[in-house]
């Protein structure tokens, strides 16, 4: 039995902004990700420089105890990368950025910081009361809103965003009504 | 994607992951959301529908999708139709409203898809099927099987109803015209023959092809380990 509250943040001196596991391909055990859930919060792209396996974030933010079966007492281990693991892209970088390219990977990036910042801070965090059709790019705007949808009640601004959305769109030359199917 | 399943069929979202080949994102069994890659060696027999949805829309639902599988929630596997609406909360987390047992891989599917505004069905006009008691029954019976705990088994048996969205009814909603959803469940059916004929003539019973099999983790946690 351990403590996550002792295991490193750091690897071969090597700091990391969090605690890693890394799961080789060749020593996973059937399912093991069923054993992953209570300890990590998820997966990380891999670097270049690592291979042969999954990164995931580990979730050591409480003091706890776990016990996990024998066979995965080898399915795990730090690993040292020769680069940190990049963090997300803030969600409002790309928003903000009238000229930002909007091309999947791109509004991936956007819906990626999105997630962490409301996993980290919150959906208070999330205030979309000060957008404005000048200032923001119109397809990653409509992202975050059909990511936020279900829950757009807790979303400061998020009605005021879609009218904004429905503006920025049509001035780009989207049709705001199929661009927005479902959200409005 | 539909595919054939420990009850009958089974069904998932394919999409891209960034820079990544065909993956499908699923709900394989209980707290087992996965995502597995498409490939051909080890592919399982399969069909799928491209959803019809527009290109602007479809650069918002795949980063989405990219979003929740990079997180994986812990989705216990459960069969409570109803109170099963509105589990995600457009973060990929899942948190299941009051009374919820969890979802199965078909509900999963409709929960993601409605957690994004694009619902496929209208829950509202399903009807129930003397057939799915006896699901109902081969879910507990599956789940006890897999030394699942007893108070989640307890909960889903409360749950057997004969409601259930079937993989094949997902994916001929999934099939149909944006204009035409959420489809009810009168229209789905209509579809079902299709979509069952569509499978077996590209999915024969007894292909070679190896399907996996749908299993929790079999053994409980209690031994110690060591971090190295």
């Amino acid at each position: 039995m351990f403590s996550i509250s002792d295991l490193p943040s750091a690897v071969n001196g090597v700091q990391f902004e969090q605690p890693v596991l890394f799961a080789p391909c060749e020593q996973r055990p059937p399912d093991f990700r069923y054993f992953l859930r209570d300890l990590v919060t998820h997966k990380a792209d891999n670097s270049a420089a690592v291979s042969g396996g999954d990164i995931y974030i580990a979730d050591f933010k409480q003091t706890r105890n776990i016990e996990l079966p024998d066979e995965l007492s080898q399915a795990f281990e730090f690993v040292s990368t020769q680069q940190p693991l990049s963090p997300s892209v803030d969600w409002r970088t790309h928003l903000f950025d009238a000229a930002s390219d909007a091309d999947v990977d791109t509004i991936s990036e956007t819906i990626d910081g999105l997630f962490d910042a409301l996993a980290r801070d919150g959906a208070d965090s999330i205030d979309l009361t000060g957008v404005s059709p000048e200032a923001i790019q119109a397809e990653h705007l409509a992202a975050i809103l059909r990511a936020t949808y279900s829950w757009r009640d807790q979303v400061p601004g998020w009605t005021h965003a879609i009218s904004v959305a429905v503006i920025a769109l049509e001035r780009n030359g989207i049709d705001a009504n199929e661009a927005l199917t479902g959200l409005l | 994607m539909l595919m054939r399943g420990a009850f009958g069929f089974h069904v998932g979202i394919a999409f891209n992951p960034a820079k990544k080949d065909l993956h499908i994102l699923h709900l394989r069994s209980h707290k087992q959301l996965a995502v597995d890659e498409v490939r051909p060696q080890n592919a399982q027999c399969w069909i799928g529908a491209i959803v019809d949805i527009p290109g602007s829309v479809a650069k918002q639902f795949v980063p989405f999708l990219r979003a929740v599988a990079k997180r994986l929630p812990s989705i216990p596997y459960g069969i409570n139709l109803l109170t099963g609406v509105g589990s995600f909360d457009a973060l990929g987390h899942y948190k299941p409203p009051r009374g919820s047992d969890g979802l199965t891989c078909a509900t999963f599917v409709t929960e993601i898809f409605a957690a994004a505004g694009l619902p496929l069905i209208r829950l509202d006009t399903w009807e129930s099927d003397l057939d799915n008691i006896r699901w109902g029954e081969d879910v507990c019976a599956f789940l006890q099987s897999q030394s699942v705990d007893e108070e989640h088994v307890a909960a889903v048996r409360k749950n057997i109803s004969g409601l259930r969205v079937r993989p094949e009814e997902v994916a001929a909603s999934a099939g149909k015209s944006i204009r035409d959803r959420p489809v009810a469940h009168r229209d789905v059916k209509a579809e079902i023959p299709a979509v069952v004929h569509a499978f077996n003539l590209h999915c024969p019973q007894g292909c070679a092809i190896e399907l996996p099999a749908l299993t929790v983790a079999d053994k409980p946690l209690g031994s110690s380990i060591q971090i190295k």
